[in-house]
């Protein structure tokens, strides 16, 4: 008989180990704004999707959703959820914490330097954005490797890490070519390798790896994952991303850039089909708000990766509107979709452990649902879901009409999504009666030292 | 051997033999068989059938407090369930009194006290959720003199142990297998742990002995909830429970956003990981809590 295992103690688990709230909430308070801005100027800036890719404005328009929304959304989430979904602290939280202003200052020197080419601005901000992301991804690497965690969403989260400093450093190397030339003829395949680095390399598998854990977490359906499905669409979406990423830099090879525009497409609709399982096979059965959002994410990356394979089957030139689908889907339809869904349960939750989580037990406790708007989350989603489509469509026909409706539309979703987060922002702040609870709480720990110190001495 | 379940924090294997202080779960865990032995045993098992109920209920009781419930002797239930396993029942295991908690004699405070509330569990049980939390609610709504009245399709006997503690008395009376009705009395009369009265280091993190010995005074399972309400249950819980006791928390991963409360409020707690997807939180409240607040 093998001698029984003892099961793992884990010892010593304390507040230490809990993530700083404040980290998270100041990168997804700048990502709000970023929403707020593309509300504000949807309407006008949409039709811009029409122009060619590399246009200042649309540039900038692509980086305001990328660089305004998505990374510092995805930044702050990380530096919350890595060490949830890792149950490992986070490494250097101070780093963190300090990254956020040297972000801050250069996403608000790249921006406008983009739209008015303003070298030195995109030289400095390109470098700060650099350095932070550069930060964000050794302390998720770092943290990373001390955690216990070997599964497959570990993995997909070293991916994405592993695929962030290549994609930064060449988005640095793009902006400082802005204004000096110097990378000539390979302006454009290293765009191209660019974008799929931060799209499929960085944001792809973090997504689809946290999603794995916060879907299964908040529906019930953990135990439901496919693993074996989970490892082969990281398979085919790494494989496929990195030959692409390469062939763009190097090859220029049309049958390669097929095989690895199909391996994309696999992997994006074995998330698809992994998730539709989770969400079938879940144990809470409610329709949670999250549910219709992350189902459109996932289904605007299938779309994304079929505009993908579809353009290189058809061998499209550099100008074809194909790739601006597949790269607006791929941003606008499967990421910032996927963010306003897991937000909702995300930022919900961090709010309702900054507020409420100290009264827990002791008095009653609103739940998630209540910090929001239902009917609002609802009416927001269909108005994105229809000005993703709409767009998409305009795109395709060239009609600036349909674009122009999206953009409205979208502003439109986008403020009903917004009006919830200051709905749920307004509980971050806690009541007289919480403040006194704590004080009482923390009077309790030190009066029942005090106490058992006095039994210790024998009074 | 292959390891397949535990009992408090020990790994239990197939081929060991069942003893009184294995959960109802470790035990159809290792012996999904042995379903049909309880049912047959008494149809107050028959509800284990119920997939929701069974998940819930069969974590928080033991084979000896099931006898207790099903009011069958300990003794002959385990040496029942061994044989049916194929197994040599132990010999060196507690005396098998029949698990009937109730009082011999009905109490005279039973006709007398005013019933402040009535509560009737057996929805909830139907449903698969946990009583714990409503139980507790009500019986802080109870003035001292007072009773409330607890209808259940079985006997609670863990019950008996944490109420007792905070100065209720009990009576049970079953008029049918699935219907008991027990009278909870607020006699005024707190009592607190000897147990856990001499605990040193209220923050200090509970060792790997101290694992060994400790006897949760309630266990409460939070695997089938979603984020913050296992948190939510668990604040709960341990606002209900008395002073010195212990909480032993069923989840199905470590609770990392309940540690710094529990360590703000001096909670002596730690984690085990049985399995992938199967937790243990053992918590302890200190001596002195209620009395400071």
């Amino acid at each position: 008989m093998k001698p029984a295992a003892m099961p793992r103690p884990t010892g010593g688990i304390s507040s230490a180990h809990a993530p700083d709230l404040d980290i998270p909430a100041r990168f997804m308070a700048l990502a709000m704004l970023g929403m707020l801005l593309t509300a504000i100027i949807g309407v006008v800036a949409y039709p811009l999707l029409l122009e060619s890719f590399y246009a200042p404005k649309l540039l900038a328009f692509v980086h305001l959703h990328t660089l305004g929304i998505v990374a510092p959304l995805v930044v702050g989430a990380s530096y919350q959820l890595v060490p949830v979904v890792l149950q490992e602290p986070l490494a250097a939280p101070r780093a963190a914490r300090f990254s956020f202003w040297i972000y801050l200052i250069g996403v608000v020197l790249f921006l406008p330097s983009l739209v008015g080419t303003w070298q030195i601005g995109l030289g400095v901000g390109g470098t700060l954005l650099f350095t932070a992301l550069i930060v964000y991804a050794t302390i998720v690497w770092l943290t990373l490797a001390s955690a216990p965690e070997r599964g497959v969403i570990r993995w997909h989260i070293a991916a994405a890490v592993i695929g962030l400093p290549l994609g930064v450093a060449a988005g640095l190397l793009l902006a400082l070519n802005k204004t000096t030339g110097f990378l000539e003829g390979h302006t454009l395949s290293l765009l191209a390798t660019h974008a799929t680095l931060m799209i499929l390399c960085w944001i792809t598998p973090l997504l689809f790896g946290v999603a794995y854990r916060l879907v299964g977490m908040f529906t019930l359906s953990e135990d439901r994952l496919w693993h074996g499905v989970a490892w082969t669409e990281l398979g085919f979406t790494l494989s496929g991303s990195w030959v692409l990423a390469a062939s763009f830099l190097l090859y220029h090879s049309r049958p390669v850039f097929i095989t690895a525009s199909a391996l994309v497409l696999i992997g994006q609709a074995l998330f698809f089909v992994q998730l539709a399982h989770m969400y079938h096979a879940r144990r809470r059965r409610q329709i949670d708000v999250h549910i219709p959002f992350a189902m459109t994410a996932a289904g605007s990356g299938v779309l994304a990766g079929l505009a993908l394979f579809i353009g290189f089957v058809r061998g499209d030139g550099a100008a074809s509107e194909l790739w601006v689908v597949a790269v607006w889907l791929a941003i606008a339809g499967m990421m910032i979709t996927a963010i306003q869904g897991f937000f909702y349960k995300i930022a919900t939750f961090l709010v309702w452990l900054n507020r409420y989580a100290p009264v827990a037990g002791r008095q009653r406790v609103p739940r998630l649902e209540e910090l929001y708007n239902l009917r609002v989350a609802r009416v927001g989603w269909a108005c994105w879901l229809t000005a993703l489509l709409i767009s998409a469509t305009g795109i395709l026909v060239g009609v600036d009409l349909l674009v122009s409706a999206g953009g409205l539309l979208a502003a439109g979703g986008i403020g009903c999504f917004l009006s919830n987060v200051v709905r749920i922002a307004r509980h971050w702040q806690s009541g007289p009666f919480d403040r006194v609870i704590g004080r009482v709480r923390r009077s309790r720990q030190a009066a029942v030292g005090e106490r058992v110190g006095h039994v210790i001495a024998g009074e | 051997m292959r390891l397949i379940s535990r009992k408090k924090g020990t790994a239990v294997e197939a081929g060991q033999p069942i003893t009184s202080e294995w959960k109802i779960s470790d035990v159809l865990k290792v012996y999904p068989d042995l379903l049909d032995t309880l049912v047959e045993t008494t149809p107050a098992f028959e509800k284990l059938r119920n997939p929701a109920l069974r998940r819930v209920q069969s974590r928080l009781i033991t084979v000896g407090q099931a006898a207790g419930i099903a009011g069958v002797d300990s003794r002959s239930l385990l040496k029942r369930l061994n044989r049916a396993a194929g197994l040599e029942a132990p010999d060196t295991d507690e005396p098998g009194a029949p698990g009937k908690v109730a009082a011999v004699e009905r109490p005279d405070w039973v006709e007398r006290v005013a019933i402040a509330q009535e509560l009737d569990v057996r929805p909830l049980q139907e449903r698969g959720e946990e009583p714990f939390s409503a139980i507790m609610e009500v019986s802080r709504q109870v003035p001292e003199g007072q009773a409330f009245l607890l209808l259940n399709n079985f006997e609670p006997v863990p019950l008996y142990d944490v109420l007792g503690m905070r100065g209720f008395e009990h009576w049970t009376e079953s008029d049918a297998p699935n219907e008991w009705r027990i009278w909870f009395y607020n006699s005024g009369k707190k009592l607190t742990s000897h147990a856990n009265a001499h605990q040193k280091q209220p923050s200090a993190p509970v060792t790997e002995t101290e694992w060994g010995k400790a006897d949760a005074s309630v266990t409460i399972d939070v695997s089938e909830l979603v984020p913050p309400e296992p948190l939510i249950k668990i604040m709960e819980a341990l606002e209900d429970l008395p002073d010195g006791s212990s909480l032993l928390v069923h989840h199905v991963r470590r609770p990392m956003h309940l540690y710094p409360q529990l360590d703000a409020m001096g909670y002596r707690h730690d984690t085990r990981e049985l399995a992938p997807d199967q937790i243990e939180v053992f918590i302890q409240k200190p001596p002195f809590a209620e009395s400071v607040s």
